[in-house]
């Protein structure tokens, strides 16, 4: 098995869950960890199964809180193109966050881990047409909300200079 | 709509890279402990299956096609002409499993999980049952086999196949202990296999199995040529495990 291959991507689905870079590392260790010795015939499965189930007791024990993006660009003050970078990143979890944990978990497996569709069925457990149909209606609704995140940063970004 | 490339970008840049310092040596630490997992010899026999080549494949099937097909109408001789090939199975067999030798590819080769040895064992596993498996259909299938039996043939198409890789692991050993691990293999193999073909002949190739006593020297030899090529073996491992220790 190729455990740099999959570690790399048990890292960004276990850091899209929990959003922190430390949390995340830790926890795609412990997926390993207990992974191994298991003789299994699909590997990257079980390894998504034991990351989601650790990411999902993770989560009953620290519930994270949903990040204001207006009180962050308030802190940041003027922008620069290294703010601009935090900002986008900001709009990005912003958007992730207000999206079904299933919509989330199909645009990270498909356009993050860059999983095939007859993987994500046989992960997800739904047929290939439920996972095409909601994988486009994720990456809709993901576009709305980047752009609803864009308009009230141009807003605020308005609203700031007029003060100015 | 945006297209997936952008989703990707932007859920990509999003992620934060790990820590490389700290994932590295997490890789390295599972890595011993898989280093401790047992392999079954079905497995490591698979896992080696991998890397032989396709062209070794193909030319012992074509070998064997040019026999069966080109010698219609020559009955009885048969079983002589194709124990002829034998020995360039062998010769193919053997260049195949010292590949890794011949590109100086052993040392690499034993850092990985398996020792040198046992991949070197193992693709010769992997071929010498896939060429046993073709003689054994032969035996069964070359016509006037049932007359002269079954056994009696294989015997004869697997007596020139062990001793030219009798001969073959004698010269690859002999090349080896010199400190010379790559040259002359690829020389010594086949010039193996010329010996048995044009000097083996007269032993080999010329007995005549409708006498009963004949047959029981085919066997003879069969058992003698198996002694020799076991003490080959073990004389090989012995080498492989000075060589890795």
């Amino acid at each position: 098995m190729e455990i740099e291959q999959y570690y790399d991507k048990i890292y960004r689905y276990c850091y899209f869950k929990v959003n922190n870079k430390t949390l995340a590392e830790d926890l795609t260790q412990e997926t390993f960890l207990r992974f191994l010795g298991a003789d299994c015939v699909y590997p990257d499965r079980y390894l998504y199964t034991i990351a989601k189930n650790l990411c999902i007791d993770e989560y009953r024990k620290n519930k994270p809180e949903l990040t204001d993006i207006n009180n962050c660009e308030e802190e940041l003050g003027i922008q620069s193109g290294f703010e601009n970078a935090i900002v986008d990143k900001l709009s990005v979890k912003q958007a992730l966050d207000e999206i079904s944990d299933e919509d989330r978990e199909l645009l990270i497996l498909r356009y993050v881990n860059d999983e095939p569709m007859s993987e994500i069925c046989k992960l997800t457990g739904i047929s290939r047409f439920a996972v095409y149909r909601r994988l486009k209606d994720a990456k809709s609704r993901l576009q709305v909300l980047l752009e609803r995140g864009n308009d009230e940063r141009f807003r605020n970004k308005d609203l700031a200079e007029g003060l100015l | 709509m945006m297209r997936d490339s952008e989703i990707k970008i932007l859920l990509k840049g999003y992620c934060e890279a790990p820590d490389n310092m700290k994932k590295d040596a997490f890789i390295r630490s599972i890595g011993r402990k898989q280093q401790f997992e047992k392999v079954s010899f079905v497995k490591m026999l698979a896992l080696q299956a991998r890397y032989i080549r396709k062209r070794m494949w193909i030319i012992s099937i074509l070998l064997l096609a040019w026999a069966v097909f080109n010698i219609s109408g020559l009955e009885s001789e048969k079983v002589e002409i194709i124990s002829k090939i034998m020995p360039f199975f062998a010769c193919f067999g053997m260049i195949e499993g010292c590949r890794a030798k011949m590109h100086e590819m052993s040392e690499l080769e034993g850092t990985t999980l398996f020792s040198a040895k046992g991949a070197y064992f193992a693709k010769m596993a992997v071929i010498a049952m896939a060429h046993f498996f073709t003689i054994v259909l032969l035996a069964v299938f070359t016509p006037g086999a049932h007359e002269k039996g079954c056994l009696i043939v294989m015997a004869r198409l697997l007596i020139p196949y062990i001793v030219t890789s009798i001969l073959s692991m004698e010269a690859e050993r002999s090349i080896r202990s010199c400190g010379k691990d790559n040259e002359g293999i690829h020389i010594a193999i086949p010039f193996c296999v010329a010996l048995v073909v044009f000097y083996g002949r007269e032993v080999l190739y010329d007995m005549h199995v409708t006498d009963s006593l004949d047959a029981s020297k085919v066997m003879m030899l069969l058992a003698l040529v198996l002694v020799f090529q076991t003490i080959e073996v073990k004389k090989t491992v012995k080498l492989e495990e000075l060589l890795w220790n």
